[in-house]
């Protein structure tokens, strides 16, 4: 004897095929023109037998899409099948969905004797079983107000509460547990043993293994309309869950090998190209990225390189030395890219230069001259082979000894501003770049641009967590292990630097003697210099921006 | 719980209701206390409704055009109370299932109910404005008398002619949603076309049969007999009537039946 015995069920929903929104003239028209009647069905369950002893807690795992619901309502009545047969003994109730048979303006009560009335019961039976219902369901007063300002957590209340005031031979649970809250949750789970005590049945649909293992009798893997595991509730679930495991795991094989790597367009001038050969090296940059290097100026006798449709769309993060806005690209790159930007003078700053050899230049407007300092500064460190500390301070001491003409430097820089567009004007000695690849340089001093690189790699890191759902809390550390071994955690990408500040940088270059007001505070060289990386970094940075002039 | 195998037969349909005779008496009950939640005059919508088109064609008809109806008020309301309940009976009804689709092949539910609730529902209204109907006709000094015993057999016959075209409507309806506007469109229609606002002796006498041949016409005129002549209504053509309405119920019901599970497919 069984409570619930299926055979060879078979369900097919012909109808889902057409439109669903259908007219009058729609359909005359077709006929009249002879058009073939598309009706494809779909088998929602195909071919499904099992038996469910009384007293049994039947499982029903499977994907969504597998047929959980339809088999669900095919038991409670609801479909008829096309094929098989359903048979079961004494009464049923069944708790199909949320909101399935509530009315939205009617109140929790009207609502919980309509349900009771649909399962047949007369209104003495229902007004018997209302007290408990409405205790059951613990909603107060909310029981007389519409069931459109319930929640779903109170309406998963009513209708379990209706539904199991039947006392039915045979229940049936749509994933309903799923809702509402934990106190509930164990008062339904409760009530369910207790259903099962009485040797009751009940057939539970549900994605939760756990519930599975620990409260049915039996457990039925449910897969594209089959049965693709009946039995033992942990030995189907485990078959359930290591199936579900695989083909999730192949998904994102087959997501990960379709998409392509997210690119990180790094745009500037020679600068930024060493940075973004920098970041290229990186092992967990190359995993997911592609750094491609878009300079902004032209290498005279050779085509610019210019980034392709794919590396645009693809752009995870745009690093500019000038800002976005100059990316002669901008308006190809997705919404969602990540923006990074410095201001040239933060670099132009302590940079070393080499600007022995400007190139081909066509029209020299300005005699060039040999920049006397900088790369040959960090030349005598190299050579030295000082450890970093010591180069800070031999950069910072050391350069006066070149007797720079202030100047002239400033007319240089200028100059340089004036006449980049278009052009290249400078271009960084090869042993200089070498340094940048080994990373060298960047330990030389606490420099803005290794501030600006750091800010890079962590944005960079935050940006492929947010595209990249494998990422890992732990690479997420690793990467600050590496590129701050000190811990810091910076927050200002957007390096902003004060048009006022820019000016007077360019008046009062370089000059470890010569103190610096600003904001009308007087800095010492190297106190400014200081200030200037702990500026570069803070909050107080962006506020500046905004300060009056 | 209840597993009935869907029979194409009225008598099976009767035993539904039988079985399903409390969830009708919630729904309908239902159907009436929310049509009158939320509004202030409630029920008194009722009366008022017919109360205007008394008036305005008693105006126009009575007193502009002279149709020369001695007590045309009563004339005109003893057509167009069960007129109203025809047509906003066939209104609702129509699209009641589209309506229901909280239910439909959602539970366990008898979607016929859904059917029958607004051709019921619409039945209560007019009789609860009959004492309305009543109080006109003395109003008016006109009689009434043994002809009003046949008032239940007219109701009947009307409520199983709507549920019989309902059973068609709403579920078309579901398919081809267009059939809202349709019968919308057809009952303006009607209510011209049928001798409501009018008697039937200025119809020609070549177009009299054609508007007879009407079930709703004869009922209407039917009515017209109770309340204003007094006067037994032709039984051949009630009988006439209760065969169309029968028929109806019949192949509706089949109808409905042979569609009743796509309809959750549907919807």
């Amino acid at each position: 004897m069984s409570a619930i015995s299926a055979v060879d069920v078979v369900k097919r929903f012909r109808h889902l095929a057409l439109p669903k929104q259908t007219t009058l003239k729609e359909t005359i028209v077709k006929r009249l023109l002879g058009g073939s009647r598309n009706r494809r069905s779909i088998e929602a369950i195909a071919g499904v037998s099992f038996s469910v002893r009384p007293g049994q807690v039947l499982g029903i795992v499977g994907r969504n899409g597998s047929g959980k619901t339809t088999l669900l309502r095919l038991l409670s009545g609801v479909y008829a099948p096309d094929e098989g047969r359903i048979e079961i003994s004494g009464t049923l109730a069944p708790l199909l969905s949320l909101a399935a048979g509530f009315h939205p303006d009617l109140s929790g009560r009207e609502n919980a004797r309509i349900e009771l009335m649909i399962l047949g019961f007369s209104p003495k039976q229902i007004q018997q079983r209302m007290d408990q219902i409405i205790d059951f369901a613990e909603i107060g007063e909310f029981v007389d107000a519409p069931v459109r300002t319930y929640s779903s957590g109170m309406m998963m209340r009513l209708a379990f509460a209706a539904a199991v005031s039947v006392d039915p031979d045979v229940l049936l649970l749509d994933e309903v547990l799923a809702v509402g809250d934990a106190a509930f949750a164990e008062k339904c789970l409760a009530c369910v043993d207790d259903f099962r005590k009485r040797g009751k049945t009940i057939v539970l649909v549900t994605h939760s293994t756990q519930l599975v293992r620990e409260r049915c009798d039996v457990a039925m893997w449910l897969d594209r309309g089959k049965v693709a595991a009946f039995g033992d509730p942990v030995e189907v679930t485990d078959a359930y869950y290591q199936a579900a495991k695989e083909s999730e795991r192949s998904e994102v094989a087959v997501q990960k090998r379709k998409a392509p790597l997210r690119t990180i367009v790094v745009f500037g001038n020679c600068q930024a190209e060493a940075l973004a050969n920098i970041i290229k090296k990186d092992v967990l940059v190359q995993s997911r990225f592609r750094v491609v290097y878009y300079p902004d100026y032209e290498t005279p006798g050779q085509a610019r390189e210019t980034p392709t449709p794919e590396e645009l769309n693809a752009s995870a993060l745009l690093f500019s030395q000038h800002g976005p806005d100059p990316f002669p690209y901008f308006d190809q790159l997705p919404k969602e890219c990540l923006m990074v930007r410095f201001p040239s003078v933060d670099l132009n700053l302590l940079w070393p230069f080499n600007c022995v050899n400007p190139y081909n230049r066509p029209k020299p407007e300005f005699d060039w001259g040999p920049f006397p300092y900088g790369d040959r500064i960090i030349l005598e460190c190299v050579e030295k082979d000082m450890p970093p500390d010591e180069i800070l301070e031999y950069y910072l001491t050391g350069w006066p000894r070149y007797k720079p003409d202030l100047n002239r430097l400033g007319q240089l820089e200028r100059a340089r501003l004036e006449t980049r567009d278009g052009h290249c004007d400078l271009k960084m000695a090869p042993w200089v770049m070498e340094h940048f690849r080994n990373r060298r340089l960047f330990w030389t001093v606490n420099h803005p641009a290794q501030i600006v690189l750091r800010e890079v790699l962590q944005r960079l890191i935050h940006a492929s967590a947010s595209v990249d759902p494998d990422l890992q809390d732990a690479d997420l550390e690793e990467t600050q292990r590496v590129y701050f071994p000190a811990g810091e955690q910076l927050s200002i990408a957007n390096i902003p630097i004060h048009p006022k500040l820019a000016e007077e940088l360019q008046l009062e270059w370089y000059n470890p003697h010569q103190s610096f007001e600003v904001f009308g505070k007087v800095y010492s060289y190297e106190e400014y210099f200081r200030r200037m990386i702990d500026y570069c970094v803070s909050e107080r940075a962006a506020a500046a921006i905004t300060a009056p002039a | 719980m209840i597993r009935q195998v869907a029979n194409p037969f009225a008598p099976a349909l009767a035993q539904k209701i039988f079985h399903y005779r409390w969830l009708l008496y919630e729904l309908v009950s239902r159907d009436l206390k929310l049509r009158y939640r939320g509004s202030v005059l409630g029920f008194a919508w009722t009366l008022l409704n017919p109360l205007l088109f008394m008036a305005v064609y008693t105006l126009v008809f009575g007193v502009y055009l002279r149709f020369g109806i001695h007590n045309y008020p009563v004339f005109l309301m003893s057509g167009i109370m069960a007129w109203q309940w025809f047509a906003t009976g066939m209104q609702i009804g129509t699209s009641s299932i589209i309506d229901g689709r909280m239910y439909v092949g959602k539970t366990v539910f008898p979607a016929e109910l859904l059917v029958i609730v607004p051709v019921l529902s619409n039945c209560v209204n007019f009789a609860f404005s009959l004492p309305f109907l009543i109080a006109i006709v003395f109003l008016f000094h006109q009689h009434l008398g043994a002809p009003l015993l046949l008032l239940p057999v007219l109701m009947l016959a009307q409520a199983l002619l709507m549920t019989g075209l309902l059973f068609f409507f709403a579920t078309l309806n579901v398919f081809f949603r267009d059939l809202q506007q349709l019968v919308q469109v057809v009952l303006t229609l009607l209510f011209f076309l049928i001798p409501i606002f009018y008697a039937p002796d200025v119809i020609p006498a070549f177009a009299r049969s054609f508007v007879l041949a009407n079930p709703i016409a004869v009922l209407i005129i039917g009515y017209q007999h109770i309340f204003y002549y007094n006067d037994f209504p032709n039984v051949a053509s009630l009988a006439y009537v209760f065969i169309v309405a029968t028929v109806l119920v019949a192949a509706g019901y089949a109808m409905f039946a042979h569609y009743r599970e796509a309809l959750g497919e549907y919807l």
